[in-house]
């Protein structure tokens, strides 16, 4: 105990005993102006969504209980008056509500209460915007982009009940699955809300299994905050 | 038309000339109060910055846009949207000097960032206490209310000053003149914003025995430049114009809470002679009329630095401290600007009480700091009135607590009442500290400071580079507090392998101010 007593004082003493500074500036004339990364034309953008189903096509989910959600940043430059390139990053979950239909049936090829699918990813876009104002706060605008997702986490979740029991389980890392998915998308909006609507030309599901089963366009409404 | 729904961008038409055919009457355009202030100051009636802008400049102009703003007489032109086609056909008029883009929209009230309710009158001893940070009560014993002198008060709304119980004594026929510089229509005491309702208290209010600023007594008068959401004029256009008015309508001091920063500006700009707001400030010393102007709520931002116009070298411009720890608000903007001018020049409170009516609250920003040393710096004028704007300046950095000693945090300090009457008891004649250097100096040497009494109170210090800006600055307790107990630890150490030849070291504590040059 002792030792250790000694050691702390030995690694920390410099710390306890240090005075206190309650203001440190430095000041560089060189580098004066140091606002060439604004935050001004950063933003915070989060959406909530879903997905358009089409049974023909074999897309088989249910809308109801199926999620879109991403939070990401968007950062802006004027490309020219009323126009402005945008390129965002963040995070997105796609979670998809199985339809309980033979054709669904992964892995375990057994039928379940109920099924989803998680998809985590890191997700990109590049976009160019149009403006009505230029003050984008008061601002109608429509941006047409493009977009990549980057999966880095994606797992089938079953849930039973048997004997009065519930039942959960999961599987990672699916093998089936498409990490890299990108597709266009378009934001229409005003001020500071907008409605997205997204097309992914990938398949999410591997070639291989024959259907495409995840829908190949969402939807849904998004809120940005500038970071001012 | 709102501004918004104007077609084009907005410039600054500047004209050659102005018409001098027309004879100027002082006496006729400047209120009563003008006169006698330019009168004491032994200034000229005539001024050709007062002289208008030709009207028919202004008139043919509105043949090309049907948008044209204010007249800005001390710039001698107008504003008007124009598009590509309308800016070709103007720079083309022989009357015209020059077209300029205005540069920016962005205000920032600086600012209303936070608030604590308190709902206890009984608190009200606060405002004795936040005055007397500045020496309020020598100011009232010896009869200084700010009597006499005349203060604007600039900012983006006044809701509820009307009916706000600090302030009606202001109704009761102190008021002078008020107008809304954002719509050029009669400044009515309603909408959203009540940020220059506290201001003007913090210039002007008092409840009871109490007062909330230092100049109850003065005359006001109020001028809103910009309203939240909606504006029919420009930004710098609306604030320009106000400063115009205030001078026209006798104001001796202005207060101005709004400043503004962000593109297309930028901080490599904050030297004074760019914005035409700084320019402004500039003119209106020169014409009588001081400027205080709040530092800006920028340091943690990318900004960091003062916002426009307080980087004009005539405009006072004031930084915050923190109540409790006595030093800058995290918040309060950095100085010194582009060319390296000390910038803010001294510092009062920035967090503060006001009373809104119902509730004690507890406000926070550069703007409320500003309003106390307004209220200050009338005190002063009352006292001597041949104080010039420069004067007034020189006389308040003289009288702040850092003196002769400052930094790009608190400028000089805050101002102290009894440091202007010459009876300040902190600085007893006797140093307070002393710069020594290390036994080994040659090898690894180093300097450090040792306290001769006050043990573990605060030690400004500074290096100053060879070019003579403030390269480093820092506060710093160590040692026991004797008041406390508190062991803060080593005194701090220079090494002289940090120093260069020609560099200096500066040290302020408690009145005693040591320089010592690096040989």
């Amino acid at each position: 105990m002792r030792k250790s007593f000694l050691l702390f004082f030995v690694f920390f003493g410099h710390y306890l005993f240090a005075q206190d500074y309650v203001v440190e500036e430095k000041f560089d004339p060189d580098n004066y102006a140091n606002d060439s990364t604004s935050f001004e034309n950063f933003s915070l953008i989060a959406r909530w969504g879903n997905f358009v189903t089409n049974n023909s096509l074999g897309e088989l989910i249910e809308p109801i209980g199926s999620n879109y959600v991403e939070f990401k940043y968007q950062y802006y430059f004027e490309f020219f008056k009323g126009c402005k390139l945008a390129i965002g990053s963040g995070y997105s979950l796609e979670a998809f509500k199985l339809k309980n239909d033979s054709s669904t049936l992964f892995l375990d090829s057994l039928f379940h209460l109920k099924r989803k699918f998680r998809f985590h990813n890191i997700s990109t876009n590049f976009g160019i915007n149009f403006y009505s104002n230029k003050e984008q706060s008061i601002s109608s605008f429509l941006q047409f982009g493009v977009y990549y997702d980057l999966g880095f986490r994606s797992s089938y979740i079953t849930w039973d009940e048997v004997n009065e029991m519930k039942l959960r389980s999961r599987a990672t890392k699916l093998p089936f699955i498409n990490p890299y998915n990108y597709g266009f998308e378009v934001r229409l909006g005003y001020g500071r809300i907008a409605g997205f609507l997204r097309y992914r030309l990938t398949d999410k599901i591997k070639d291989g299994f024959g259907y495409r089963l995840i829908p190949i366009f969402n939807f849904g409404i998004e809120l940005e905050a500038p970071l001012e | 038309m709102t501004l918004l729904s104007r077609a084009g961008e907005p410039y600054f038409i500047e004209f050659k000339s102005k018409d001098l055919a027309k004879e100027f009457k002082p006496e006729v355009y400047f209120d009563e109060k003008a006169i006698n202030n330019k009168k004491a100051l032994g200034l000229p009636l005539y001024d050709w910055y007062d002289l208008p802008v030709n009207p028919d400049f202004t008139t043919e102009l509105k043949k090309t846009s049907d948008s044209i703003g204010y007249n800005l007489r001390w710039f001698n032109g107008v504003t008007a949207y124009l598009t590509d086609h309308q800016l070709k056909r103007v720079q083309q008029l022989s009357f015209v000097k020059s077209v300029t883009p205005w540069r920016s929209e962005k205000i920032i009230s600086t600012s209303l960032q936070d608030s604590i309710n308190e709902p206890l009158r009984e608190k009200f001893d606060v405002f004795n206490w936040q005055l007397n940070t500045m020496g309020g009560d020598l100011l009232k014993s010896k009869g200084l209310n700010g009597r006499g002198v005349r203060i604007a008060i600039v900012d983006v709304g006044f809701a509820g000053a009307q009916k706000n119980i600090q302030l009606s004594h202001l109704f009761n026929g102190k008021i002078v003149d008020s107008w809304d510089f954002a719509f050029n229509k009669a400044l009515t005491f309603d909408g959203f914003s009540s940020h220059g309702t506290t201001v003007a208290s913090l210039v002007f209010g008092k409840i009871d025995t109490f007062n909330i600023g230092h100049a109850t007594e003065s005359e006001a008068l109020f001028a809103k430049m910009h309203s939240p959401g909606k504006n029919d004029k420009m930004l710098e256009e609306a604030w320009i114009k106000a400063i115009e008015w205030c001078h026209q309508k006798g104001a001796q001091l202005v207060n101005s809470s709004v400043g503004y920063v962000g593109k297309p500006h930028k901080s490599d700009m904050l030297s004074g002679d760019i914005c035409k707001m700084s320019i402004a400030g500039n003119i209106a010393a020169r014409k009588g009329m001081l400027i205080i102007n709040s530092a800006g709520n920028e340091r943690l931002s990318n900004w960091k630095r003062i916002a426009f116009p307080g980087d004009a070298d005539s405009v006072l411009t004031v930084g915050s401290i923190n109540s409790e720890t006595g030093v800058q608000s995290s918040f309060s903007s950095l100085g010194p600007t582009r060319d390296l001018r000390v910038k803010p020049n001294v510092t009062a409170l920035g967090n503060v009480y006001w009373y809104n009516g119902y509730k004690l609250k507890e406000v926070f920003g550069t703007s409320f700091s500003s309003p106390l040393v307004t209220g200050f710096v009338a005190c002063l004028l009352q006292d001597d009135s041949s104080l010039k704007p420069m004067g007034l300046i020189d006389t308040l950095q003289k009288s702040s607590t850092l003196y002769p000693y400052f930094d790009y945090s608190h400028g000089y300090g805050v101002p102290r009442a009894s440091l202007y009457f010459g009876v300040d008891s902190i600085y007893l004649g006797t140093p307070s500290i002393e710069l020594k250097k290390s036994p080994n100096y040659l090898k690894k040497g180093y300097f450090f400071l040792n306290y001769l009494t006050h043990e573990g109170s605060h030690v400004f210090y500074q290096i100053l580079d060879k070019m003579g800006y403030i390269r480093n600055y820092y506060v710093v307790r160590f040692g026991r507090d004797q008041t406390t107990g508190f062991l803060y630890g080593d005194p701090p150490k220079i090494f002289l392998n940090d120093l260069e030849k020609g560099e200096k070291i500066r040290v302020f504590h408690r009145g005693t101010f040591i320089e010592k040059e690096i040989k």
